[in-house]
């Protein structure tokens, strides 16, 4: 069973439908009145927490209070908290906050953008490999989708961790080298700007979940609004080691900047993600190196948690990266493929089941197709379908729903009855 | 049981019909190494119609053991089919290569794609090219 962080509250739910409309991969219906979610669809991009008027979908998260669990506690954050507040070039008031708030040490994602792009040059340089282009491991709701619904492009994946996963194994083992102290009592915590990395992606065998619990990015700064109104706080100087590209990487996917030599892309938005992800199926992606894809607009400063704009939170962000080196000489911990677990293999995991009944396939989808021709096709979703072609997939698959759930379908029937009886 | 028309020279809605092939193959099920197969191929003889000929046809069969695939032109007809197969041969006009096509790899990766490859062709008439691809 996959396990997503999105619930739907039954309780407030009026079964509006926008949800339905909102949802990239058709992932939710409305049943008696209230939206469910279907499973082995959803990729917990989020698009249906955004859409919800009543806000009835919201995501499971930890409680801040489970860092208390740990002797130590360490802390990856999204360098787009830095973009929420007005007052941005005090990223470092942001950085003192999370010490205040009981991290023994935080670290950036761009932290893991810099240790993973001289790996991912490797890959880019390797002229043998023609599994043009790689796709970056960033988005967690673009892997969920490539690993649900394309398994030709499995292949393109890069077999190496997120650069948040990274930025964590980085951390916890830098501070275990320097303190010296027992794994066990270190916890290691993400503030993440959406609801797709609120859960480990799903992941190949051998590979292990890096974070202890992971925080939603809206929680954290309500804690540092208040914080900031606090006066009796004494802000002590943090630094912060970074480069300026993996600051414009980890937050906007500025991917272009950071892989100069080489074609890169950056793609945001679901639906353009998707629709190039159709295109490399179709094998008319040829001539790019390296695709960086991102769910949300414009990167993780358009992540669902985030509460500014994301093109003014991209301009802070640069803003704040501009003060920054091109080059940092080496990291302060050698993490690499010998210390660090940064490598992962990606795996298929499909939504129809690789054994099946190809005869019976054929029919049931002749059958899908027949209903279909019959449908309005308007997608109006008052069936409870998010579309014309998913509810003749329902009466024939799910079969909790019959033609007469169509109101054009039912209407029509019933002005026929009425001109037979009046005739 | 599908059946889709190509426009010669419409270089722009080439491809479209292997969408639609692709997605119904995924739906179906099919292993994605047979899929990639066909598309490739599809796509090929497709693109030789829009590049060679003025008008056509694509037919997607599917049967239990194998997909079929027919691509039908009332165009010029190839008059030396074996000169044709070979690798690099092409007639393609300079305006054709500038666009990215025309590298004469078409007809063989049709081969190499498919199972069985047919070609009927009269010069003046037209081409049927049929595809098998067994699963
Ligand atoms: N449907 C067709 N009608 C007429 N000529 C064709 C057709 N298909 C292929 N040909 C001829 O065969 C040649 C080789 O085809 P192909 O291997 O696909 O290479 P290309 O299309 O790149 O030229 C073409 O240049 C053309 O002369
Ligand atoms: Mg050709």
């Amino acid at each position: 069973m996959t396990e997503h962080s999105l619930v739907i509250d039954e309780d407030t739910c009026n079964g509006c439908t926008v949800c339905l409309r909102a949802c990239p991969t058709q992932a939710l219906i409305i049943r008696n009145g209230k939206a469910k979610l279907i499973n082995d669809r959803c990729i917990d991009c989020g698009e249906c927490v955004r859409a919800c008027p009543e806000k009835t979908i919201q995501s499971k998260r930890d409680q801040f209070e489970i860092i208390h669990n740990f002797k130590y506690k360490l802390l990856v954050y999204s360098p787009v908290i830095f973009a929420q507040f007005k007052d941005y070039h005090d990223y470092e008031k942001v950085l003192y906050l999370f010490r205040h708030m009981g991290f023994d040490d935080v670290a950036g994602v761009d932290t893991g953008g810099y240790i993973a792009a001289d790996i991912i040059r490797g890959f880019l340089k390797d002229k043998k490999n023609k599994k043009r282009p790689y796709i970056a491991t960033n988005c967690s709701a673009v892997c969920r989708l490539i690993q649900s619904k394309y398994a030709g492009l499995i292949e393109h994946v890069l077999p190496i961790r997120s650069i948040a996963d990274i930025a964590g194994e980085y951390l916890k083992l830098s501070f275990i080298n320097t303190h010296n102290v027992n794994p066990g009592e270190v916890g290691l915590f993400y503030i993440s700007p959406c609801p797709a990395k609120l859960i480990p992606a799903r992941q190949g065998e051998g590979c292990h979940n890096v974070f202890d619990g992971i925080f939603s990015m809206g929680d954290i700064y309500n804690k540092l609004m208040l914080l900031m109104d606090d006066n009796s706080i004494q802000y002590t100087r943090q630094e912060m080691t970074t480069t300026k590209f993996a600051l414009r990487w980890s937050s906007f996917g500025d991917v272009e900047h950071k892989f100069k030599d080489f074609t890169t892309l950056r793609i945001d938005g679901i639906k353009n993600v998707i629709r190039f992800l159709n295109r490399m199926e179709n094998g008319i992606v040829e001539d790019v190196d390296f695709v960086d894809m991102y769910s949300c607009d414009n990167g993780c400063v358009g992540g669902v948690f985030a509460k500014e704009d994301p093109h003014i939170a991209e301009y802070r962000i640069k803003r704040i990266a501009d003060k920054f080196p091109e080059k940092i000489d080496k990291t302060p911990f050698s993490c690499n493929e010998d210390t660090c677990n940064i490598r992962m293999k990606f795996k298929y995991d499909p939504r129809i089941p690789q054994k099946h009944d190809l005869k019976r396939a054929i029919q049931t989808q002749a059958e899908i197709e027949a209903l279909y021709k019959k449908l309005p096709k308007l997608d109006c979703a008052i069936c409870g379908s998010a579309t014309c072609y998913n509810f003749a997939e329902d009466i024939v698959l799910r079969k909790d729903v019959t033609i007469d759930d169509c109101p054009l379908i039912k209407n029509k029937k019933l002005e026929d009855l009425l001109k037979n009886v009046s005739s | 049981m599908m059946e889709f028309d190509i426009q010669g020279g419409d270089f722009l809605n080439a491809g479209e019909s292997s969408g639609v092939i692709k997605e119904y193959m995924k739906r179906i099920g099919l292993p994605h190494p047979f899929i990639r197969r066909v598309l490739i191929a599809a796509y090929e003889a497709e693109l030789n119609v829009v590049a060679h000929a003025q008008k056509g046809t694509l037919h997607f069969t599917m049967e239990e053991q194998r997909v079929i695939i027919t691509v039908k032109d009332t165009g010029p007809g190839i008059p030396d089919v074996e000169r044709a197969m070979q690798k690099g041969f092409s007639t393609a006009s300079s305006e054709v290569r500038e666009m990215g096509f025309g590298a004469g790899m078409g007809l063989p990766n049709m081969k190499q794609n498919s199972d069985t490859l047919t070609i009927n062709t009269e010069v003046g008439k037209g081409t049927e090219v049929i595809m098998e691809f067994m699963l």
